[in-house]
């Protein structure tokens, strides 16, 4: 177990109390950090078994739950903060700055449940699950992609059936996040297997993952660690008042979870990855740093980690203007600048730092992108070329929506 | 500029007279006839107060910042524009920065007016010569190559080292003992020039110098890497969007070829590389109006933005196949102009090494 810091305990922080003056919200944040997060923490995170990361991360979002910083990003009316673009970047930052970790195993329930409930759950759905989710009681994972429904997502297979008050699901679904953890997941599966459109027969569920018939199995991913997990459903009842929106409207729901964390995670993590550069090339200096061609790579990158800070602020600036529809387009150029953009750094310090970086070692966990484990990170970065919309995906978007290309 | 509704109106006014005056068929003509700059053009500009955007008010110009500069370079390249305006820009720079009041009343007014065309030698002090004085004098002996524009300018403002002191001498064309040619480059739409000296004397009045020589330069290496920056976002949208057209409309086994996917990775891979550059180049631009110059920012942003130019005008030559090797199809000067301006001031690698220097290499 991580030992945390007792200084914590010495006074109460309220960083938001601040938040009017920059300057003081800047401060008290940089003081909450430091008295909060164990400088070691990475240390012990590092090969750490399940148990001990699980116990980690709700210590972690506790701590953030008591000066209020687990949802701020959420609206007032549901016990979020409404917290402004300039005072999301002054947290964004001084989380980097303190390296805390990232809350990733809450990333469903503080991101994608909430959008997706605001915008589509009744009223008692709302009452029932985001108090658990803004709590940081309940894990929830998105049971979204299948076997033979990856980039085509829309051709998934897993069958939901109206059984009287219920409906009976039977199928599987694959690379949900933390699946093995989750109270609660966002299934998507198909109602209307005759919809003359493969879109238009997809129904949104909130799925108990305790219900039976319910099997969950971790996939243990290419770092060696298990993020991923598989999970079949074996004849599931779900009440029916679990079912999100309309009956075969789920589609159309599913975009907006997509869209929930509007680059806020990405945001995070290229601010972190502002200071890994920084980081190592304080530590280049005493060796890749001295030959050229590392350094031209190396200025190159750091030139594309600026444009892509750059481009982020702009992003929220937008979304601020324009909460329904901002940020749309240049969200898909983030996502494909952000994500080759980490690998092409990744495998820059593997090339850099040589063959020492190759050494084996378990990742650490909840660490984010740069944790500094050359390889690890290297390995990890696939998960930003592949999730969310591979690279490929976003290139075909970019291409016809933006840029009027034809359809093949 | 205060706002970005400022900055919006500049650029669609400098577009539209660029669209209607600079057109794709003018800069074909124009490097068919070989003349080394537009003449016509440059007076078109000229009346429009464009050469006095960054020029004080007191001396005949607009005084607007760096991010106003920005969009003016940007548009000129993105209409492959053939004429000394980042040359001039740069000389009245330098003038404004370090001259007195009466050497900023006898030539700032007259560049911003369009009467008198300027150059400066490479702000990155790559080339510095040497002088020796005589009296209050100073001579100058040898000469400078490829200096931009350097044939066609009424100034030369050239880098010398007089006893360990960097300082700019002001030298006429008509100096005796100055000679200027035209020295042919591949692309046609920008100019340069050989600048021999024999035996010149320059008297006093025409020297720029004092203690913040130094500070200037890098001053002027930030607008000049700015310039290319921006003019390199200008060309790299111009050729991609033409491209983009091209690939819509082409067809080859019964289908539009803009349909395969291998095409349409490409354009995109291109397009989010031109988001990235233009939002560093602009803020680079806007921070420095600001009064917050980032020297080592915008040298990063020049490398990044000439880099991606270069790579997007080469490939545009590939996605348009046979055509795109013609000499009349003018994909290729976008080609040309990009691989001059990653050489401009210093090659991509040059730039990135001043850059990594800055980080504290």
């Amino acid at each position: 177990m991580i030992s945390t810091n007792t200084n914590a305990m010495s006074r109460r922080f309220a960083p938001l109390d601040k938040r009017g003056d920059l300057d003081a919200f800047r401060a008290e944040l940089r003081a909450w950090l430091s008295a909060t997060v164990p400088v070691d923490w990475p240390q012990k995170m590092e090969g750490a078994d399940t148990a001990s990361y699980v116990a980690f991360q709700r210590w972690w979002i506790g701590e953030m739950r008591k000066v209020d910083l687990a949802t701020p990003h959420w609206p007032r009316e549901w016990g979020g903060e409404d917290i402004s673009l300039s005072q999301q970047i002054v947290v964004s930052e001084e989380m980097a700055r303190a390296n805390a970790p990232d809350p990733d195993l809450f990333t469903i329930s503080l991101y994608h449940l909430p959008a997706t409930l605001f915008g589509h759950g009744t009223t008692e759905q709302r009452e029932r699950y985001l108090r658990g989710a803004k709590e940081g009681r309940d894990i929830w994972c998105q049971g979204f992609s299948e076997p033979n429904a990856g980039s085509d997502l829309a051709s998934l297979r897993t069958r939901a059936e109206r059984k009287g008050s219920a409906y009976v699901v039977n199928g599987q679904k694959i690379w949900s996040s933390f699946g093995m953890f989750a109270d609660y997941c966002l299934l998507l599966a198909r109602t209307n297997p005759n919809a003359q459109k493969k879109q238009a027969g997809i129904s949104y569920f909130i799925l108990d993952m305790k219900s039976p018939g319910v099997t969950v199995r971790a996939i243990r991913q290419i770092t060696g660690e298990a993020e991923f997990s598989e999970i079949f459903f074996d004849d599931v009842e779900i009440p029916a008042e679990n079912l999100i929106g309309q009956e075969n409207e789920g589609w159309t729901i599913a975009q907006s979870t997509l869209s929930a964390e509007r680059g806020l995670i990405v945001f995070n993590q290229a601010e972190k990855l502002a200071r890994a550069f920084d980081r190592d090339f304080q530590l280049g200096k005493g060796s890749w740093a001295h030959d050229h061609q590392f350094r031209r790579e190396f200025g190159l990158l750091h030139a594309r980690m600026r444009a892509l800070r750059i481009l982020i602020r702009r992003m929220l600036t937008e979304i601020e203007r324009n909460p329904e529809m901002g940020g749309a387009v240049i969200t898909t150029f983030i996502k494909l600048h952000w994500a080759t953009l980490l690998q092409d750094y990744t495998a820059f310090l593997l090339r850099a730092e040589g063959a020492g970086t190759l050494a084996l070692r378990p990742s650490v966990l909840g660490g984010g992108s740069n944790t500094g484990l050359r390889v690890n990170d290297f390995l990890r970065s696939y998960a930003w070329t592949i999730s969310g919309g591979t690279n490929e995906i976003m290139r075909n978007i970019i291409a016809e929506r933006v840029l009027g290309m034809p359809r093949g | 500029m205060n706002s970005d509704a400022d900055r919006d109106g500049l650029q669609s006014s400098i577009r539209e007279v660029l669209r209607e005056e600079c057109a794709i068929d003018t800069i074909q003509r124009h490097v068919l006839s070989g003349r080394d700059f537009d003449d016509s053009l440059w007076h078109c500009i000229a009346s429009l107060g464009w050469l006095g955007l960054s020029i004080s008010d007191q001396h005949g110009g607009l005084g607007l910042g760096m991010d106003a500069l920005a969009i003016l370079y940007r548009e000129l390249g993105r209409a492959l524009a053939p004429v000394p305006v980042l040359s001039t820009l740069l000389a009245a720079d330098a003038i404004q920065e370090l001259g007195n009041e009466q050497q900023r009343q006898r030539w700032l007014p007259a560049i911003a007016a369009g009467r008198l065309r300027a150059t400066i030698s490479d702000p990155t002090r790559s080339v510095v010569l040497d002088a020796r004085r005589q009296g209050s004098d100073i001579v100058l002996e040898g000469g400078a190559e490829v200096l931009l524009d350097g044939a066609l300018t009424d100034l030369s403002l050239l880098l010398v080292n007089v006893d360990g002191q960097l300082l700019f001498a002001v030298l006429d064309r008509a100096t005796p003992g100055v000679t200027l040619e035209q020295l042919p480059v591949v692309d046609q739409t920008r100019s340069f020039g050989r600048l021999s000296l024999d035996d010149v004397t320059i008297t006093s009045d025409r020297v720029l110098g004092g203690s913040a020589v130094e500070s200037v330069c890098d001053r002027l290496m930030l607008h000049a890497a700015v310039a290319v920056a921006s003019d390199a976002m200008g060309g790299a949208e111009s050729i991609l969007a033409s491209t983009i057209e091209y690939l819509k409309l082409r067809q080859q086994f019964g289908k539009v070829i803009g349909t395969f996917q291998a095409l349409k990775h490409r354009v995109a891979d291109h397009h989010v590389a031109i988001i990235g550059a233009e939002a560093l180049v602009e803020n680079v631009a806007e921070e420095a109006s600001r009064g917050r110059p980032d020297l080592a920012g915008a040298l990063e942003c020049k490398a990044l933005a000439t880099s991606v130019y270069a790579r997007i005008a080469q490939d545009c030559i590939q996605l348009h196949g046979g055509i795109g090797f013609t000499w009349e199809h003018p994909a290729h000067l976008f080609l040309k102009r990009a691989l001059v301006d990653a050489t401009l001031f210093g090659s991509v690698e040059q730039t990135l090494d001043r850059f990594i220097a800055r980080l504290g290499v």
